[in-house]
Order: C-alpha cells, then structure tokens, then sequence
C-alpha cells in the first residue's frame, strides 16, 4: 500500500518535471536566433517561406504551437496528436518522423553513457575503498592527484589527445565511426550487433568516463572513512574476517548511498559530455543528431530529443531511489512510513 | 643442531595462564600530545574464570581489551609491554597472524549493539561469516550451527531470525545476537566491554546470567568491563579497578569489597546504584574529573579528587603494593583502613581542606 503511494508520487513528479523540461526547451530553442523556413530553403522567396511555415504550423501563436506538440486536444488546434499521443513530431526539412531517427541514435548514446558510466565505478570503486583504507598515506594521496588531474582535463582535450595519440599515430583503433552493438537491434530490428562495436567504443568511452572517476572516488572515500570508524567494522574485524571482505562485504554497501546518487544524477552530465564526444569522434548518437538539429534549426526534432533524454535521466533517478532500498533494508520501513 | 629461542610460535604452552598481560602501555600520538591511554597495566586470568575490569568513563578500559586483542588500529598508537594468550606472545604478531585468533580463540562483544551489527547485512550472515571463516565447514552446516547458537543465546524461533536485519530486533536481542557472533568458534577469551550499558535495566541481568550460563557451559574465560561495580560484584572472580589508565586496585572480588585499601575503589563502592532505585549515572557522585591523560598529574593520579591525599600523594606516584591477601594489590600511599589512612582523612577533616586545597592555599 505504502509502496504504491511511493510509486504514484514519483509519477506525479516526473509528470510535472517533464512538463517543466519540454515548456523550457520549447521556448529557448524558439529564442535561437534564424528561422527553420530560411534554413530549408535558403534560396526561396519569402511567400514560399511563408507557406513552408504555416506547413509545418510555425505561423500560429507560440502556446498553441506548444500546446499542439504536447498533443493536448484543444478546440481550434488540428492535428491534434502530440507527445501524449507518444507522437515526436516530424523532422521539418526531410518530414522523417523524429521518433525513427531516435531509434537510429538513442540507442547509440545509451551504449556510450553505460560503458562510461560503468567504467568510471569500476575504476572509481576499487580506488575509493583503497583510497579510504590508506586515508592519509602517500598512496592516498597519489591516486587523488592523479584522479583529479584527469578531473582538470576537459572532455574535448582529452578526446582529440586520444584520438590523435592512439588513432591517428599508433593506429591501434579507429578514431571516428561506429558499429551496431547489443543495443541498437532492440530499437530496430534491422541493424545487427558487429564484433567491431566496442573497438569503436574505446576511446569515447575514456574520454567520458575518466573526469568522473575522481569525482566517484571522493564521494566514496569519504563516505568510507566514515564507516570504518562503525563500531560493527571493528566486530568484523573482532572476528577475524579478512580485511579484504571487511571492505568490500561489510564496508562497502553502507557507504554507497551518496555515490550512487551522485552517479544517477551525474546522467545528466554524462549525456552532455556525450555531444561533444560523439561529434569528435562521429558517432551518430543523440549527441551528434542534437548538434545538427541545432545548426538546422529543426525545432522539433530538438524538443523531442531533449524531452527524450529528461525522460530518461528522471527515469535513471527513479530507479536510483529504488536502488536505495536494495542498499539499505533500513530504508524500506523509512520510506513506505513517509 | 641448533634450538631456535625466542621464535614466536602459535603452540599453546602446557601450564601457562590463558591471558597474561605484563606491563601493557599504549598509547596514542594526537595532535595535542601523547594520550596516555594504557599506561603500565599487569594482568593475569586462568581458564574458564571471570576478570572485572572497573572504572570510570575514559579511565581506559576501552582501549586496554582492544589493545590486548590487539584491534587498534596500526597508525597513531604506541603499543608496549606483553601480551600473552595461551603461552603464545601477541604483541609481536601482525593483524593478518591475528586473524587466526580472533573470533576463533578471543572474541569480544561491545557495548553498543545497535552499532556493532552491520545494518546492512542479515543477522545469520553475520553469525555464518566467522565460522565459516575460521572453521572449514559448508553453508548448510554452518546454518545450523548459527540456528543452535541463536537458541543457546535464547533467541525465539532463530531460524526465522537468520533473515532478519539487525534494525528488526530490539537492544536485548540484538546484544545476544552479539553474543552468538562472539561464541560461534567457541573463544577460550571472551571481552566484553560494558555488554549491558546500553540496556533497558530489565535486560540487563538476563544477558548478563546468559553470558555466565555460556562460560560454564564452555569453560570460556571472561573479561567484563564495566563502569558499575555492581554489574560484577557477583559475577567476577577477580575485579581490576582502573583509573588513568592504571590498575590501582586489584583484589579477589570479595577482597576487594571486604578489605578495600584504594580511595578511588572506596569512592566507586559508595557509588553502587541501590537496589531500590538502579541508575548508570552514579558514578558521576565521585567529586571532580578524571585527570588530563596529555599531561597527567606528578603524583597519585587521584590525589587531586581524594579526601585523604596528602601533599606526598601529590608528589611521589604511589607503587603497586601487594595487600594482606595473595592476589590484592594496591596504589596508595594512606591506603583506606589502615591506621596511616584514617589519620590521613582525619587530618584533612580536620583541617576542612585536601592537599590540592592546601597546597593552592
Ligand atoms: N584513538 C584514540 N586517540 C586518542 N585518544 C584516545 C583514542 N581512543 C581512546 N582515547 C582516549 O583514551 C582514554 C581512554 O578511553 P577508553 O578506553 O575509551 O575509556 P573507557 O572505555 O574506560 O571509557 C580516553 O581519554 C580517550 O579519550
Ligand atoms: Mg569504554
């Protein structure tokens, strides 16, 4: 019972954020200097601009265009299938439905974020818990400085860096493209998983992931410092348990709230660090399509996407919270009671 | 062919006494100076007997049965002295040698067990982890021995009480699960430091009859901390009375109520909760504050707070002298009675002073 109330608020709320998310996007992607009628048709004369315009409804009122794309059935607005209607609109210049072209790319940047998210906890992990089991000793303080030099780097440096270094001049692997991996045949059955998927990977994927691995690190360092001061880590060891599993069994799990919500928030970070890898290393994701939608000023293909990845991203935050429960069995009564 | 000596070895010594700590200081490096901790502590405990260890808070009883175990942690402190289990030396032996004495031979239990279970991990886990860890014994056996163990600790229906998390049970249930972690490789040493502080009242005697119920049953040794003399006035065989990190009392329990000699052990008697009204805060009755383990005072540690000191307590640190009776020992220049003490206290009456008093004056 409790749990259910828990679920219809978290509902609730990604209802509102996501009215929130797509009014913003509607309105600053409409604040973008040019116009989508000149940039389809350079060339054209101003009446057939006008026409092409009332085409694709950009003639009407500001709100009844949002009110249109959300798909909210109003007097007066035909066409009334919207995001309600699970309808992302169409791409203006080749009338593609943007919901195709997201089956193209989303699944793209999916596999990019997962692999640099899980990167960077499985470097970061380890590094935290050595890091707080040898709090305030040279080793310590070495893998922070290092981590955080990595920190100081930005993504795009790091990214032309690695490309040039381990693309261009060793030739180890690829420096731009993509291959299918296990992701994209779920969103379209028509692409096939290549073996070269992850060689394509590599590099984007070190790019994103290594800026977050201090920032990982930290939070879980610290919050292990904390838990190793438990008096139930000195009944651990009062036992005889090997430090190892002391870490790692006892230690670890208390201390992962922060990190773990940190990570589900740090999507968000992620999915933009994406743009800017996918466009380096032209990997034809949402980042790459965002990033042409933008220079193009295809409007509705930019709404859809962003309210693709803030769906997303609340999603990601959703299941975070659940998570908790899984961590914790404290939380379960504390949260159903709330 | 040559007998190597002095190698530590694992090896019980036949006749040697199960514990015996001599001269066992630690200390810990602090930003504002070396804290006294433990400060020259000389113990010995036999098989299947029971050792009270008494004193107030921060007197270092704490510290003293971890530092005996061995549980501090390397950085910062200062351990010296020795500390022998079964003959064999641990002082020199690193925590990793350790692990094969904790939990299988020494255990110990703490006194707060809403924080000593891991809050995260289920109740039969944390029994199973230590057994099957040190004794080679699968899964299910090792299920059925914490299921006995649950039942020996008189925990109901203990086979549903595996799956349960620490945060389901109340204080008393959680300290005997505590208490079936410390028992589960059958330890020859059991610590257990103020294992009923943190109890309802009415809980308190039932843990306690229940850890005595299991030394018999194991012929276990046990090292009772408290800071309530009255929790082992009946149950220890021998009391060590702590004060600044010292022992500076030591007697056979019905000596030391019978024939007391040290200030500070008179001071704790009279603070004994009655039975008519059971409190944990009387020993706060005891006038002043434990002194400065920074920079203790030159003398007796407790002259400042004692009604009979004496300006040579404040001068000269009183030895550990033996009493009348094998196995009573004492700090006291002016020993309670004795006729140098009743004239010490009769002097300062007199005067309506102390020797701190007098000296400032
Ligand atoms: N890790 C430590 N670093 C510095 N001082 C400590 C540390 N642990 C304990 N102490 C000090 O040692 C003294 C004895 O503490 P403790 O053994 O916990 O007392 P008790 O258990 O008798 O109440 C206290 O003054 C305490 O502040
Ligand atoms: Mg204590």
């Amino acid at each position: 019972m409790a749990a259910l109330r828990l679920i219809a608020r978290r509902f609730l709320q990604l209802a509102v954020v996501l009215l929130l998310v797509t009014f913003f996007t509607f309105s600053l992607v409409r604040l973008l200097p040019g116009d989508p009628a000149k940039t389809i048709i350079p060339f054209g004369s101003d009446q057939q601009r006008a026409a092409l315009a009332k085409d694709l409804g950009l003639d009407k009122p500001f709100l009844q265009q949002y009110v249109n794309y959300l798909g909210i059935p109003v007097i007066k607005s035909e066409g009334t299938t919207g995001l309600l209607q699970g309808n992302l609109g169409r791409k203006y210049s080749t009338n593609q439905p943007v919901g195709e072209l997201i089956k193209q790319s989303l699944p793209v940047s999916i596999q990019l974020v997962i692999y640099a998210q899980l990167v960077a906890l499985a470097l970061a992990i380890p590094l935290g818990v050595l890091t707080a089991y040898r709090a305030g000793t040279r080793t310590d303080r070495a893998v922070n400085t290092t981590a955080f030099g990595f920190l100081a780097l930005p993504n795009f440096v790091l990214a032309l860096l690695l490309s040039y270094v381990i693309g261009a001049r060793l030739k180890w692997l690829p420096t731009a493209g993509y291959e299918p991996g296990w992701l994209d045949p779920l969103f379209d059955s028509a692409r096939t998983p290549s073996v070269e998927h992850l060689k394509y990977m590599v590099l984007p994927v070190i790019t994103l992931a290594v800026g977050q691995v201090a920032i990982y690190m930290r939070l879980l360092r610290s919050d292990m410092i904390a838990t190793l001061q438990e008096n139930f880590i000195t009944m651990a060891k009062a036992k005889g348990v090997p430090n190892r599993r002391i870490l790692f069994r006892h230690a670890l799990r208390p201390s992962s709230l922060t990190l773990l919500t940190v990570a589900g928030l740090n999507v968000g970070t992620l999915i933009g660090g994406a743009i800017v890898v996918e466009v380096i290393f032209g990997i034809p994701g949402m980042g790459t399509q965002i990033a042409t939608a933008i220079a193009a000023r295809e409007y509705v293909e930019l709404q859809s996407y962003i309210f693709v990845l803030a769906f997303i991203f609340v999603l990601i935050n959703f299941v975070v919270d659940f998570c908790y429960i899984l961590l914790d069995p404290r939380i379960r009564r504390a949260r159903a009671d709330a | 062919m040559t007998v190597p000596v002095a190698e530590p070895t694992a090896e019980p010594v036949p006749g040697a006494p199960l514990l015996e700590v001599t001269d066992l200081t630690t200390h810990f490096a602090t930003p504002g100076g070396i804290v006294r901790a433990v400060d020259g502590v000389s113990l010995t405990l036999e098989r299947g007997k029971t050792l009270g260890i008494v004193g107030e808070s921060g007197s270092g009883k704490t510290v003293l049965s971890r530092s005996i175990m061995g549980l501090l942690p390397k950085r910062g402190t200062i351990r010296g002295g020795s500390v022998r289990f079964d003959g064999v030396e641990l002082m020199t032996r690193s925590p990793k040698e350790m692990r094969d004495f904790w939990g299988a031979r020494m255990a110990m239990i703490f006194q707060d067990p809403m924080t000593s279970l891991n809050p995260v991990m289920k109740i039969g886990k944390q029994i199973t982890e230590s057994i099957r860890h040190h004794l080679d014994v699968d899964r299910e056996y090792a299920t059925e021995l914490a299921v006995n163990l649950l039942r020996s600790v008189r925990i109901p229906e203990p086979e549903r009480r595996l799956r349960d998390y620490p945060h389901q049970l109340s204080g008393g249930m959680r300290q005997r699960v505590c208490i079936a972690v410390a028992l589960a490789c059958g330890p020859a040493l059991l610590f257990a430091d103020e294992p009923t502080t943190a109890l309802d009242v009415t809980v308190q005697a039932q843990v306690l009859d229940l850890m005595a119920a299991q030394q018999r049953e194991r012929f276990m040794a046990i090292v009772l901390i408290t800071h309530d003399l009255g929790v082992v006035a009946g149950r220890a065989d021998e009391i060590a009375v702590m004060y600044a990190g010292r022992i500076v009392e030591k007697a056979p329990t019905s000596v030391l109520f019978t024939q007391t000699r040290m200030p500070y052990t008179k001071a704790l008697l009279s603070s004994i909760p009655k039975l008519e009204h059971p409190s944990h805060s009387r020993l706060a009755t005891i006038p002043g504050r434990p002194p400065n383990l920074v920079a203790p005072p030159a003398g007796c540690k407790f002259a400042p707070r004692c009604a009979q000191a004496q300006p040579r307590c404040l001068e000269e640190d009183p030895p550990l002298v033996p009493g009348v009776v094998p196995g009573h020992e004492y700090r006291c220049w002016f020993p309670v009675g004795t006729p140098e003490g009743d004239d010490a206290l009769a002097r300062n009456q007199a005067a309506g002073t102390t020797a701190i008093a007098g000296g400032a004056a």
